[in-house]
């Protein structure tokens, strides 16, 4: 990684109907890094990748990915980034090998290095065996091998990766979050877009949170963590409304804050070891029977609370 | 050259699809092929079988009539090689065995002729029943039997009249017909009627020099000639079909997510909506190829002029190219499509009188409304073609043609340059 910046993205905004997707959006990737936009369905993450892929135009604001402007110079933009779309862009009647041929060339490859990145990276994608059955009798997994292989023909020094893992089994999620470290470790910088809060934690050297199409916290994922100032979540499931219980828990001076959604009840604290005794002993004078509970160190997800008010995976 | 490779994509999809290949050839040929088997296509006209009939002649030869046998002449007729095509008569010696073999399905048809069938001919006075048996399911057969039958007796009536008419012009002039001489009248006379009758039924008479141009001479039988607007119709129709599914790939891709997926590549919209517009038109093309050499190979349809024949193909396929991608262009979703699309192409192919291209003697209406269709103008095109028209009698209506794909294909390519800015 070095500290050129790969994508510079300038006060971007889209709005369209009197809905704003995405507003007032900055942030910068460096060269080499891999930097993901972490947020809930609706946060704006795949408005932005269309803008940064030159599928939409911003309504203002401009973002500059290698020095090319997607406003002024989206052709430039195009070839130097590839793009793992969020559903499986295949042709289903063509083969793997027909597929990889077809994008190629529209990505301006042709002849022999044309075929030499075909069998790279059918080899890359584990589809050599396979590669002469035709797309649509494959697994879901192998479909999204295919999906990622095609955006790295061309060899492109940005990928972005809208939400690259939805829907397939573990196995196959193993495979494609290896291979976008593989991918990095080739100097290839990596813009992920993801609601997986662990993919996030993982992958990624930087991690931006979205939310209403706004970055409201940026930063490695230390830096994050210290956002909630190192607090410990307890989530709690009860089997009869809290009642005044909650205001009661928000008096207490170790509680930083009690949020209530969908009858669970999730409290930060600075030590769950004191509160936990005064939680039970609140809850069995008032009659209220305890169903779950789960205490969590500190992680995005306490961080996404924490600057939002609700969980993630909401 | 992207243009190519997308256009070269489109057409392998397209033809991988079983349902663009049942609605650009085998949905047309079936619809056409039909009414030709129907009436006989392969067998050079009317497909009837052969009537078996067995023939019981019980009548003698009259004496007083020069050895005279009208139920032999009868027997013969029935055996003849003119009629050997519809019948096949086999003689059995009494009426009660060849009524057996009916009875038995051996033979469909039997046919008795009286004892006195001669004389009785002869003499005014006299009724004769030759009597027609046959297995009651079966209609063609006896009836061809019963047409054969009357035809003789009435020729052999009309030849007593002859004879007769003879007889008393000579007796007029004092002079009188012998018996030889007499049945020698009838026989001529029986000659004649029938050469005349065999022409008649040709619809021609011997009397009538009937001659057609040479090109018409060329042409085809009856039921070919009407086998070939109805294919024309089915062409056209089915063209204007594939012409809106395989547009569809827009669509389809739209919601596979490869459209978007095409134009986040360096690849500029315009060679991607016009690589697909090649891909239809291509598509057509092959399509109006295969099925008018196929409609000249099997079905003996004379579409006309090559050179003309090309044009109006080429005003079909921009214009079922133009109309599918405006029609697409419209649409939001495959589902919608599906529907909206069939209506469409239906209604105005009905309107443009690609269903009704065998008739004739249409109201006027319903001549002007087609004027408002490509349909329309192109089975015009078509129609002077096959017709023997001239080049501006072709190039008129093609122009047309031609001119609302074109403007249908504005439309969509403008509609769906909108859509995905």
């Amino acid at each position: 990684m070095t500290n050129e910046i790969a994508i510079h993205i300038k006060d971007l905004h889209k709005s369209y109907n009197g809905f704003t997707a995405v507003q007032s959006l900055n942030f910068t990737v460096r060269k080499g890094e891999i930097f993901s936009l972490l947020g809930p369905n609706g946060a704006g993450k795949s408005t932005t990748i269309s803008m940064l892929s030159c599928l939409l135009a911003p309504t203002s604001g401009d973002a500059l990915l290698l020095g090319h402007s997607i406003s002024k110079t989206p052709r430039a933009v195009k070839e130097v980034i590839g793009v793992v779309p969020q559903e499986i862009a295949v042709y289903d009647d063509l083969s793997a090998r027909q597929n990889l041929i077809f994008w190629g060339r529209m990505y301006g490859l042709k002849g022999k290095q044309l075929a030499r990145r075909v069998d790279e990276v059918l080899d890359l994608v584990a589809l050599t065996d396979r590669q002469h059955d035709r797309a649509g009798h494959y697994s879901g997994g192998m479909q999204r091998r295919l999906n990622i292989g095609i955006a790295l023909l061309h060899e492109p020094q940005i990928v972005i990766m809208d939400e690259p893992t939805v829907g397939i089994d573990p196995q196959s999620r193993r495979k494609i979050l290896d291979g976008v470290k593989e991918l990095n470790a080739r100097g290839v910088t990596v813009l992920y877009t993801t609601h997986y809060m662990e993919e996030a934690q993982e992958l990624s050297h930087r991690i931006a949170i979205m939310d209403h199409g706004r970055i409201i916290g940026e930063g490695t994922h230390s830096e994050l963590i210290r956002i909630v100032g190192g607090l410990i979540r307890i989530s709690l499931t009860l089997r009869q409304s809290p009642g005044n219980l909650i205001e009661m828990w928000r008096a207490l001076a170790s509680v930083h804050s009690v949020s209530e959604e969908n009858g669970a009840i999730s409290l930060l604290v600075k030590d769950s070891t004191s509160i936990l005794p005064v939680v039970f002993e609140s809850t069995a004078r008032a009659g209220i029977s305890v169903t779950g509970m789960d205490v969590q160190e500190p992680d995005l997800e306490a961080v996404f609370l924490h600057l939002t008010g609700k969980a993630l995976r909401d | 050259m992207k243009i190519l490779h997308i256009t070269l994509k489109d057409l392998v999809r397209a033809l991988r699809s079983p349902f663009v290949l049942a609605f650009m050839l085998v949905l047309p040929l079936l619809q056409a092929g039909l009414p030709y088997l129907a009436f006989g296509g392969f067998s050079q006209g009317l497909d009837v079988q052969v009537t078996r009939v067995v023939v019981t002649n019980l009548d003698q030869p009259s004496s007083e009539h020069e050895g005279f046998c009208a139920g032999t002449l009868l027997v013969d007729l029935l055996q003849s090689d003119d009629l050997a095509d519809l019948l096949s008569a086999f003689e059995m010696d009494t009426a009660a065995q060849a009524q057996a073999a009916v009875d038995a399905r051996e033979f469909d048809v039997a046919v008795i002729i009286p004892a006195d069938f001669t004389t009785a001919l002869f003499r005014d006075d006299e009724t004769v029943s030759v009597m027609i048996y046959h297995d009651p399911a079966l209609t063609i057969g006896p009836a061809i039997a019963r047409e054969v039958v009357t035809n003789f007796m009435d020729g052999f009536a009309g030849s007593l009249m002859a004879a007769d008419v003879a007889q008393a012009q000579l007796a007029a002039h004092g002079k009188t017909l012998d018996e030889a001489a007499r049945v020698d009248v009838m026989r001529r006379y029986g000659t004649w009627i029938y050469s005349v009758g065999d022409s008649l039924e040709r619809g021609v008479h011997p009397g009538i020099n009937y001659q057609a141009s040479p090109r018409a001479e060329e042409s085809q039988s009856v039921m070919v000639a009407l086998i070939g607007p109805i294919m024309l119709g089915m062409m056209v129709f089915f063209a204007f079909f594939v012409g809106a599914i395989s547009a569809q790939s827009i669509l389809r891709e739209e919601e596979q997510g490869t459209l978007a997926r095409l134009y986040k590549t360096p690849t500029s919209k315009a060679a991607i909506l016009i690589g697909k517009f090649v891909a239809v038109a291509i598509l057509l093309a092959l399509q109006v190829t295969l099925l008018l050499s196929i409609g000249g190979l099997l079905f003996n349809i004379d579409w006309g002029d090559p050179l003309l024949l090309t044009i109006s193909g080429l005003g079909l396929v921009l214009a079922a190219a133009g109309f599918g991608f405006m029609l697409i262009s419209f649409m939001r979703s495959m589902r919608q499509a599906f529907i909206v699309m069939g209506g469409a192409v239906i209604l105005t192919s009905m309107a443009g009188g690609t269903m009704t291209t065998s008739f004739t003697n249409l109201p006027y209406a319903f001549a002007t409304i087609n004027l408002f269709t490509p349909q329309g103008w192109v089975l015009r095109g078509f129609f002077a073609t096959m017709h023997g028209g001239s080049l501006s009698e072709v190039a008129l209506p093609t122009a047309v043609a031609s001119m609302t794909g074109l403007v249908s294909l504005s439309v969509g390519l403008y509609n769906l340059n909108r859509r995905f800015s």
